[in-house]
């Protein structure tokens, strides 16, 4: 009786276990329902998601500290940005089987490469009671031109996405909202990474930059109160403020955006404007508040900053693209 | 003795249970990815703490789907690329699927009832939400279709570079999407041309024995509804661009694969005579009047010639 019930056992658990190791494996495809252009390397780009998606399935069931990457087309920027999310948080696609559009990032002959968003995960922190986030996320695979895995981001849910396109009017807007939400993630990572290059090259070089800073105060009558201090600076100097950051010891920057509103400028259909609410936690320093950035895409490729602005939560008022001379 | 029996019940019964849930998450994305693939929707998809903004967030998504499938079927129907205003005039579907502390929405609808102009109705039976041992039911053989794609990717390089038609297809194959393909020159040889339709057909392309998805035979009702050749030479390179159509070429263009390919037939008074789609007998079928038809019977005709993607 006692060898049968050992057998059963044995039995279903390796059942199980063959069970999670197929789930693990993911398949991953474009939709070519629309067509796809020649010059896309669908089959490669399909070959590294799904490699990739099952690699980080599999780290995940084994709780492995690392990815193994073999076989995978993967910038060692993108399996850096990808293992120091590992550090944290570990996670496992929703889906085995995958099926989603590639958006093309810029045009020919300036062409970026492409991304496919939105592909669900379930997190799974190493400390539970530390991590604040969402157990349900969503990341978003940049690759390069030739399909090589270029950036891994965990992105904004697909109902922020939507919130954003909504005031879009037209197609060539709705196209012209997504290279902004992409290279607002990359601004947002730059503060991670502390990527000192991408920030130079974001911001006009003529940039306004208007920094917060909240301070507690006490007094004797009022007790403790909160202040908010701004300053207003020019490029250089909130660069060069920004480097020291970057470059103390064992320092860390984590920003965060959601709540991204996007309005276009009704005289220059280049100029946006782009409101978040930013979470910014560094060593010895957080604060939450709003960022308003204006942005000048005349220049698809390479589109500048002209105006940065914080304000506490607090401050109902929000810039428009019309406050600035431009 | 007794108490083990039940433990291991117990635990026979959450692994059941677990592999149910599990298997109800998989019936989700079965039906979704048969939707995807069959190519006769159009499509979105969001997540949210709630369903209600889920399914808003959905809709926002759809309406600009929509949109681009609009665009891609008839340029003219949407100036400028402009965002449908009403979603609530299309027949929406949609999936709902908790997952953790979200609600997953999947909303679709069908490409027939929008390229119809009945955007109420005119729907497509859909794939029903099922339980977990059932196997997916939906229309027009979905997974035939998904096996087709996967079998034949519509963006295969190699698939352009037929050796005898380099040269001419390379050129076909760098126009921009509105430049015309090569103007058909005057055929010296004339034979007997069959009688030509005197009115651009709009309508009821006759399917009969073809395998074609919706999609398909969307596509090729609007490009026999282009009242002459320069609009449709427009329109096929469009579609070529898109990749929904692989080779393309006129009668100055040799066609090494004529028994795979379409006909766009044109009468003397230069509006389509006949759709000749390949068939399996090696004959093709003309999708206007319905009958098979020999290919050289049009041989003095001016022609479009062309090969759909999977």
């Amino acid at each position: 009786m006692i060898k049968i019930k050992n057998f059963v056992i044995a039995v279903t658990f390796l059942m199980c276990m063959a069970t999670a190791a197929a789930d693990d494996v993911v398949t991953f495809e474009l939709d070519r329902n629309d067509g796809i252009d020649p010059s896309i390397p669908a089959q490669k780009i399909e070959k590294n998601i799904a490699g990739l998606l099952t690699a980080i399935n599999r780290a995940a069931t084994n709780q492995s500290p690392t990815i193994d990457f073999s076989g995978i087309d993967i910038t060692e920027d993108a399996s850096y940005s990808l293992m120091l999310i590992w550090e944290n948080v570990r996670m496992h696609t929703f889906d085995d089987d995958i099926i989603q559009k590639c958006m093309r990032l810029g045009s020919a002959p300036n062409l970026r490469g492409y991304e496919v968003q939105n592909i669900g995960v379930e997190m799974m922190p190493l400390n539970p009671s530390e991590y604040k986030e969402a157990r349900n996320q969503e990341i978003t695979i940049t690759l390069d031109p030739q399909g090589r895995i270029s950036d891994f981001v965990i992105s904004m849910g697909l109902h922020q996405y939507a919130s954003m396109m909504k005031g879009a009017k037209t197609l060539e807007d709705i196209d012209q909202r997504q290279q902004i939400l992409h290279f607002v993630e990359q601004f947002r990572t730059a503060y991670c990474e502390k990527n000192k290059q991408f920030m130079e090259d974001i911001f006009s070089d003529d940039a306004l930059i208007i920094t917060g800073r909240v301070r507690q105060r006490a007094n004797v009558e009022q007790g403790i109160s909160t202040v908010v201090e701004y300053t207003k600076q020019t490029k250089r100097e909130y660069l060069t403020r920004l480097f020291q950051k970057f470059d103390t010891p064992n320092s860390y920057i984590n920003v965060k955006f959601d709540d991204i509103e996007v309005e276009r400028n009704p005289i220059n259909p280049d100029i946006y404007g782009v409101t978040v609410r930013q979470e910014w936690h560094s060593t010895g320093y957080s604060d939450v508040g709003t960022v308003f950035l204006l942005w000048d895409f005349t220049n698809k490729n390479k589109p500048k900053i002209y105006v940065r602005t914080w304000q506490p939560n607090e401050d109902t008022h929000r810039f428009k693209t019309t406050e600035f001379d431009l | 003795m007794l108490s083990k029996i039940r433990l291991f019940v117990a635990f026979t019964l959450l692994i059941t249970s677990l592999a149910a849930v599990a298997d109800e998450g998989k019936s989700f994305s079965r039906q979704m990815n048969e939707i995807k693939r069959s190519g006769d929707y159009v499509y979105a998809e969001s997540s949210a703490p709630n369903e209600a903004d889920a399914k808003a967030a959905c809709d926002a998504l759809l309406k600009i789907e929509i949109t681009k499938y609009l665009v891609s079927v008839d340029p003219q129907s949407q100036t400028d690329g402009r965002i449908i205003r009403n979603i609530s005039e299309y027949n929406r579907e949609y999936l709902v699927q908790p997952r953790g502390d979200m609600i997953r929405v999947f909303g679709y609808v069908t490409k027939s009832s929008i390229s119809s102009g009945k955007k109420g109705g005119a729907k497509k039976t859909a794939p029903q939400p099922q339980k977990a041992d059932e196997e997916p039911v939906a229309e027009q053989e979905p997974v035939q279709e998904a096996e087709t794609v996967t079998e034949q990717p519509a963006a295969e390089p190699e698939e352009y570079m037929a050796p005898s038609t380099a040269a001419a297809e390379a050129e076909a194959d760098l126009q921009p999407a509105e430049a015309p393909v090569a103007e058909p020159e005057p055929q010296v040889t004339q034979a007997p041309a069959p009688e030509p339709v005197s009115q651009p057909r709009t309508e009821g392309l006759k399917t009969d024995g073809l395998q074609l998805a919706r999609w398909q035979t969307d596509m090729l009702e609007n490009i026999v509804r282009e009242p002459d050749m320069p609009q449709a030479k427009k329109l096929l390179n469009r579609y070529k661009s898109q990749n929904r159509i692989k080779r393309l070429g006129d009668r100055s263009v040799t066609n090494p694969r004529p028994a795979d390919s379409f006909y766009l037939i044109y009468g003397d008074n230069g509006t389509p005579a006949a759709l000749l789609a390949p068939s399996s007998t090696g004959m093709h079928y003309d999708m206007l009047s319905g009958t098979t038809v020999n290919l050289n019977n049009y041989t003095s005709n001016q022609y479009y010639w062309f090969q759909i993607s999977q």
